[in-house]
């Protein structure tokens, strides 16, 4: 059965051509490690990392992969209001094992037992459907 | 580098009604708030040498203004999200302190209720494209990504959510008991902390009356050179500070940020306070309007701006230091919960409270023998932002 519409404005129309740059990132989660300071590091908002963002050396990344990392959940929302599959929006600010942080949608999860501390693990699920082109990105299920 | 203090006076403010305007375009907000400030500033609109229009959403570029008429003038839109009306003051006042204009407006402006869509319009995530998007923001509201800072302040301070609500609650109730006093503002109304509390949850912890309101409105301000400022009025109003701090992504994309606080509140704000020469903001800033887009987010600008200890808002939104009689009242005017929040004119009209509190113009919400006030926006969220320090005194 579809769910109600978002009372949200529309999302931004999907990039084929961004998804295409990124598509790393998309298809695998992977982000990067600095060199210079060891930071791992993932984009939030699927554009290249050219720039350290703890150490601001430039260019000097190894692929780095998140999908397998396990993480703990540092702070979450539940969101009324969100254009999701799977309402109410379930978010979560997901620390890795080993470092670098993701801002990411929840599933999977008992609303009841989110809690700040949740051990959880990525998993590859479809995000939304838009003009025509399927959204698959990566969520955070509970991993305990 | 020089410091842009006492270089620059306000001589003249304008705001319009905020609300649901159905009746009005940006054009009639425009109007409203720039002759208001003509006006005030005792010029025409002849008399403007250079202009800068801030908004987020309501225009592209500067003939934003067209419908001043202003005659083949430099003029310039500007936007810094929730900071774009603070931005184009900036941008006039650097204009004059430079000396290449003696007689600068901005105005800040925003027709957010012609979507005819709940909430805000524009890319779902902070700094995404609006022509393409990757798709890889989970798309959350405005409100989850404050909510974040709820459920970390909670934790980390052991409050119960019933009590971290009630703490909240008080907040809004405030802004609402300002602003019911100004007929200016969105929204009339006083409000109750059982109403507060019982309100529909909107992202938790964060419950309807934690929000702001989404409005129309426009505010404007026209600067002179402050050697020039008492041609104009016998009480101009004259910057000590204008700071803008933006992030980029560090909280974001790094372990270490801790969603207690903003990092650009509290470095921006250590900036204007040396900039406009503060030791103790506690104890000197006389009135302050801060970014209440969610109550969360108040709690969190008293710690960062330092005027409560870190971790100690509690104790003082529970002895009414911020209230209207309290020590150091915050959100005078019925803050972005009560006033309502048209993004692009939002920093301007926080400048037309203090301004008026400064000159003894506040009414029923004046505070006693005010000699400074600040500003603060906060546009983005938790993990990266752009924030607006701004200070202004009515002393040389």
């Amino acid at each position: 059965m579809p769910a109600e519409a978002s009372t949200l404005p529309e999302r931004s129309p999907l990039s084929l051509q961004n998804r295409w740059r990124e598509r790393k990132v998309i298809s695998a989660l992977y982000g990067v490690r600095c060199q210079a300071c060891g930071t791992p590091q993932l984009s939030q908002i699927g554009q290249a990392l050219r720039v350290c963002v703890n150490c601001q050396a430039r260019d000097r990344f190894e692929d780095y992969k998140f999908s397998d990392k396990k993480g703990r959940l540092f702070s979450y929302a539940i969101d009324q209001l969100q254009p999701t599959l799977n309402p109410p929006g379930v978010n979560g600010v997901v620390d890795f094992e080993g470092g670098g942080r993701l801002i990411c949608e929840l599933t999977d999860c008992d609303l009841d037992k989110v809690r700040v501390g949740m051990p959880v693990a990525m998993t590859f699920r479809k995000m939304y459907q838009l003009r025509g082109l399927v959204n698959y990105f990566w969520k955070a299920r509970p991993a305990e | 580098m020089e410091s842009i203090k006492d270089r620059v006076a306000i001589v003249g403010m304008g705001c319009s009604k905020f609300g649901e305007r159905w009746d009005k375009g940006v054009e009639d907000l425009i109007v409203e708030a720039a002759y208001e400030a003509f006006e005030d500033a005792g010029i025409g609109p002849k008399d403007i040498q250079a202009a800068w229009v801030g908004t987020v959403f309501s225009g592209l570029s500067a003939i934003t203004l067209a419908p001043l008429q202003l005659q083949y003038i430099p003029m310039t839109r500007v936007e810094n999200m929730c900071a774009t009306g603070s931005e184009a003051l900036r941008a006039a006042s650097y204009a004059v302190a430079a000396g290449v204009c003696d007689v600068a407006l901005a105005v800040g402006v925003e027709k957010l209720k012609d979507s005819g869509q709940t909430g805000v319009k524009g890319p779902a995530v902070v700094g995404d494209n609006s022509e393409g998007s990757s798709g890889i923001g989970p798309g959350y509201s405005a409100p989850a990504s404050f909510a974040y800072l709820a459920t970390r302040y909670f934790h980390d301070y052991k409050l119960k959510p019933e009590e971290g609500k009630r703490l909240l609650a008080q907040i809004a109730v405030k802004n609402h008991h300002n602003g019911s006093l100004n007929p200016k503002a969105h929204f009339q109304n006083e409000l109750t902390v059982e109403q507060v509390m019982n309100a529909p949850i909107i992202a938790w912890p964060l419950g309807l009356f934690d929000c702001c309101g989404v409005s129309d409105g426009a505010a404007a301000a026209v600067v002179t050179r402050a050697d020039m400022a008492r041609n104009f009025r016998a009480d101009p109003i004259y910057i000590k500070g204008l700071q803008i701090n933006v992030g980029a992504r560090q909280g974001a994309m790094m372990q270490d940020y801790d969603f207690v606080h903003i990092e650009e509140n509290v470095l921006g704000s250590r900036k204007v306070y040396a900039e406009a020469g503060v030791k103790d903001p506690r104890q000197e800033i006389s009135c302050a309007e801060v970014h209440d887009c969610f109550s969360i987010h108040e709690l969190i600008v008293y710690e960062d701006l330092g005027f409560s200890p870190r971790g100690r808002a509690r104790e003082d939104i529970e002895a009414g230091t911020f209230t209207l009689a309290g020590a150091l009242p915050v959100n005078t005017d019925g803050g972005l919960k009560c006033f309502g929040h048209p993004l692009g004119a939002s920093g301007l009209r926080m400048m037309y409270e203090v301004y008026k509190q400064l000159q003894g113009k506040a009414g029923p919400r004046q505070v006693k023998n005010p000699r400074l006030g600040l500003t603060h926006n906060l546009g983005g969220n938790a993990g990266t932002g752009v924030c607006s320090c701004f200070i202004v005194g009515n002393e040389k």
